[in-house]
């Protein structure tokens, strides 16, 4: 899998920065800044915010990298990062209430510039996945994102997203299984 | 499992677009990123030229200066060695991690310095202003950790802890470990006397009440509720409305004003949590039944 040697390679990456190299951090980014920057700007809904989040995650690695030490899956290791430190950006910029508890689930929003529409009715077929893409929960959301969008597989997601493999498969197969009836039902 | 869902997905009549990025926009962000590297401090021991030239000023220190020997062990090491401070603003807290990765959460309008040049085994000593709730790493083979304010020094060898040192009132309230806490007893002959020491254990608060003569007064805290402010709460016991302002205007540089005196005897009981100031005013509001008005700077409380 193309995936498994990609991991390698970001292993070895890896352990020349646990030796103090810093190029390879900016050989593990050129790799992953384009997966990550996505994440972060949907889970922030701002692009500039991505952005720094990004910045903050590479930085906080190299800081700490000594007190990680070895890294098995590289990428599922930096999503987690970031993820949590997204988590954070948003839980300190949100107002609470007295009682209220925040909480941990960032909303992915799906736009209609995600999706690619195979018919020719372009425009009316994107609100319409759209919509149904909007009505999902928020895990079902992320858990779509990253399986499709970032192509990661349900052990990395269930890692990043702190649920386990079971749930990952359910809350997958049953957000298609609705999107897939309400699109047949509307042909 | 996989490869149903992928042929679900065929069946789909739309596919997932990615958004792509040129190697440019990935150059530039690392950029950002390398020029921020630099400013972050080093977590590897530096090049040996600093070493060797603090230690030529050293010796020279030592042959001149024998009359400031115990202030100038402490001198030596402000003087040889460069200073990096992160600091807050009004309503901002920060998180550092530390080269030997303790890590030290920095509330409003406070400031932290650390040695530019750190090297754990000889000092890890760090100089703050205002607030701060540390979580330091255990380190039999390096310096222990001391944290200088104004006022106090807190030694320490391995805990969490908060230190409040924003004004001539400071304290230390000690979550988990041990520290020992440093105060020159006496302010006005400090110079002469040899620094008084007391020990706390988890779940004591010692207050520095620091006039002419100092007296540290130890009060028991539940340990969870050590630097309540790193999560935005607040835990008051008969705290009267002087102490809270006081406090605000320390985190926040809003003074509380009273329409009576009396209204500052007036104290709250119990545990909040409040992200900003607004909301910590909007709970005082409604738990005392009082008016409060912002004119500029100023928070007037009215019946």
């Amino acid at each position: 899998m193309a995936g498994s040697d990609q991991n390698e390679l970001l292993k070895l990456h890896w352990q020349s920065v646990l030796a103090g190299d810093a190029q390879s951090l900016q050989s593990i980014h050129t790799v992953l800044y384009p997966a990550l920057m996505r994440y972060a700007s949907k889970m922030l809904h701002d692009e500039q915010q991505g952005a720094e989040a990004v910045q903050d995650v590479f930085i906080k690695a190299w800081q700490k990298c000594l007190s990680i030490g070895q890294v098995e899956q590289v990428q599922a290791f930096f999503f987690t990062l970031l993820r949590r430190h997204c988590l954070n950006m948003l839980r300190s910029g949100k107002k609470m209430t007295l009682i209220s508890i925040v909480g941990h689930q960032a909303d992915i929003v799906f736009s209609p510039e995600d999706i690619i529409i195979h018919t020719e009715k372009v425009q009316e077929r994107q609100q319409l996945v759209h919509q149904l893409l909007e009505s999902l929960s928020k895990r079902q959301k992320e858990v779509l994102y990253l399986r499709f969008i970032e192509e990661l597989d349900y052990q990395e997601i269930a890692a990043i997203m702190h649920i386990n493999y079971q749930s990952v498969i359910n809350l997958s197969f049953r957000a298609i299984q609705m999107l897939r009836k309400k699109m047949e039902a509307k042909k | 499992m996989i490869e149903k869902t992928n042929e679900k997905v065929e069946s789909l009549p739309f596919s997932w677009r990615k958004q792509v990025f040129t190697n440019q926009q990935i150059a530039d962000n690392w950029r950002i990123i390398e020029s921020r590297l630099k400013e972050v401090l080093p977590i590897r021991k530096v090049s040996f030229f600093p070493m060797r030239y603090a230690a030529a000023v050293f010796v020279g220190v030592l042959m001149a200066g024998v009359i400031y020997w115990w202030a100038a062990i402490l001198d030596a090491n402000y003087a040889t060695n460069k200073w990096t401070t992160v600091s807050t603003g009004f309503g901002q807290k920060k998180r550092l991690v530390l080269p030997d990765s303790s890590v030290v959460m920095l509330n409003s309008n406070s400031s932290l310095s650390i040695p530019t040049y750190w090297n754990g085994d000889s000092s890890r000593l760090v100089k703050l202003k205002g607030e701060a709730f540390f979580e330091i790493t255990k380190d039999p083979h390096g310096a222990p950790f001391i944290v200088h304010t104004e006022f106090l020094d807190v030694k320490v060898l391995g805990t969490q802890f908060n230190v409040y040192a924003y004004d001539s009132l400071p304290t230390v309230a000690l979550k988990e470990g041990r520290v020992e806490v440093f105060y020159a007893s006496n302010q006005t002959l400090k110079q002469l006397y040899k620094p008084s020491k007391i020990e706390l254990v988890p779940g004591q608060l010692v207050t520095l009440k620091a006039k002419d003569t100092v007296v540290p007064q130890k009060v028991t805290t539940p340990t969870d509720q050590v630097a309540d402010w790193t999560n935005n709460e607040y835990y008051f016991n008969y705290t009267t409305l002087g102490e809270i302002g006081s406090m605000i205007k320390n985190r926040f540089g809003y003074s509380l004003e009273f329409e009576y005196p009396i209204l500052a005897e007036r104290n709250i009981s119990g545990h909040l949590k409040a992200a900003s100031l607004e909301q910590l005013l909007e709970a005082m509001r409604v738990t005392l039944g009082v008016r409060i008005e912002r004119q500029n700077d100023i928070l007037l409380i009215k019946q």
